[in-house]
């Protein structure tokens, strides 16, 4: 709007300054005085030209003006940005380090509960050991009658329990491996936060999103899987090379 | 006079269960906590079978079965790994390492009997 205002000034003052000098030129042009009115002509170039440059030069500082004032409107935005950029990252990092202390609290409990159980379980498999003994024993004496075959199976059934008690409270290591790397994880992004925040204060605008999505991408190919990848408490494979 | 077991794992539970299994079936068994305490009792005592975990601090237990491969009583003795880890190109790491073989947590009692009598007796 404001080029076109100085174009439009451009103009009139062009026109004026032809008429006021075309006048003169077009009443004496028949008179042997006509070549001095050629000057006027001349004159009338001049001004067109003087007009011009001074238009142009119009237009600049006002292009200068509006470009000084994006310039002044990106830094803004850019300051906003950044800041929000930086109390994202510090909330997450305070998410971060939240889960991290659960999650230890979690391990703790859980170290806690299997040393109870592993105590209990001591006791209660020598009590069963012993059944289970006692019970052969009493199968292998009664052998031949009805009796006997009752004996076996109950004691089968003792060291089938027993058994099933051994592979369910493995559950310990399983668990604290998963945990274990879930922790990494979250470590992982922690630092990933801190430098995006590092990051966030020394780039230009540019710059941080390269650097973020750099960041993003390192984190996506660090990522590994979890060494323990067992769903439920069954028994594990076997294999003899 | 009874065959001796070394277990090797960082998990004192799993250490338990272990234990609990082979000495229930008559094995001595000599507990270490991690590869660098193992290997130190595999050298101070010979035993017949080396019972190990993977994933453990210090020294883990691939780099434990190259160690005893190295070691002249142990060229050809059983190891078995016993671990979380289930995939491939980890087994063909502990095959080429020297492992007899690959056992999954969490194992069951009758089927880890059954493979260290097929390996020892």
């Amino acid at each position: 709007m404001q080029a076109n205002g100085v174009r439009n000034d451009a103009l009139f003052l062009g026109m004026a300054w032809t008429l006021v000098l075309a006048v003169p030129h077009f009443l004496f042009k028949s008179s042997s005085t006509w070549p001095i009115c050629i000057l006027p002509l001349a004159a009338t170039g001049l001004g067109w030209a003087a007009i011009l440059v001074y238009a142009l030069r119009r237009e600049r500082r006002s292009m200068d003006r509006e470009r000084r004032a994006m310039e002044a409107g990106l830094a803004a935005a850019d300051g906003a940005s950044r800041g929000a950029v930086d109390g994202m990252a510090e909330v997450m990092i305070e998410q971060m380090q939240g889960a991290c202390t659960e999650l230890h609290r979690v391990d703790e409990l859980l170290g806690h509960a299997i040393e109870q159980l592993m105590v209990a379980f001591n006791s209660v498999s020598e009590q069963a050991r012993a059944h289970q003994s006692e019970l052969a024993q009493a199968a292998a004496a009664a052998r031949g009658t009805p009796g006997a075959e009752r004996l076996r199976a109950a004691a089968e059934r003792v060291a089938s329990d027993v058994d099933g008690a051994v592979t369910a409270l493995q559950f310990r290591d399983v668990v604290g491996q998963k945990l274990g790397h879930v922790r990494s994880e979250l470590v992982a992004l922690e630092h990933a936060m801190h430098r995006i925040r590092e990051v966030s204060a020394q780039c230009a605008q540019v710059d941080l999103a390269q650097q973020v999505g750099g960041l993003l991408q390192q984190l996506r190919e660090a990522k590994a899987a979890s060494p323990a990848a067992q769903e439920l408490m069954h028994a594990g494979e076997v294999e003899l090379f | 006079m009874a065959k001796s077991i070394l277990a090797v794992d960082d998990s004192a539970s799993i250490r338990q269960m272990v234990s609990f299994t082979l000495k229930s079936a008559g094995y001595d068994v000599i507990e270490a906590v991690d590869g660098e305490d193992g290997l130190a009792k595999a050298k101070t005592k010979a035993v017949d079978l080396v019972l190990t975990d993977q994933n453990m601090p210090k020294m883990d237990g691939l780099s434990m079965v190259r160690a005893l491969r190295r070691l002249p009583g142990y060229r050809t003795a059983p190891i078995l790994i016993l671990t979380t880890e289930s995939g491939d190109a980890m087994k063909n790491e502990g095959r080429a390492a020297g492992a007899t073989g690959w056992l999954v947590k969490p194992f069951d009692p009758k089927r880890l009997l059954e493979v260290v009598r097929k390996v020892i007796g």
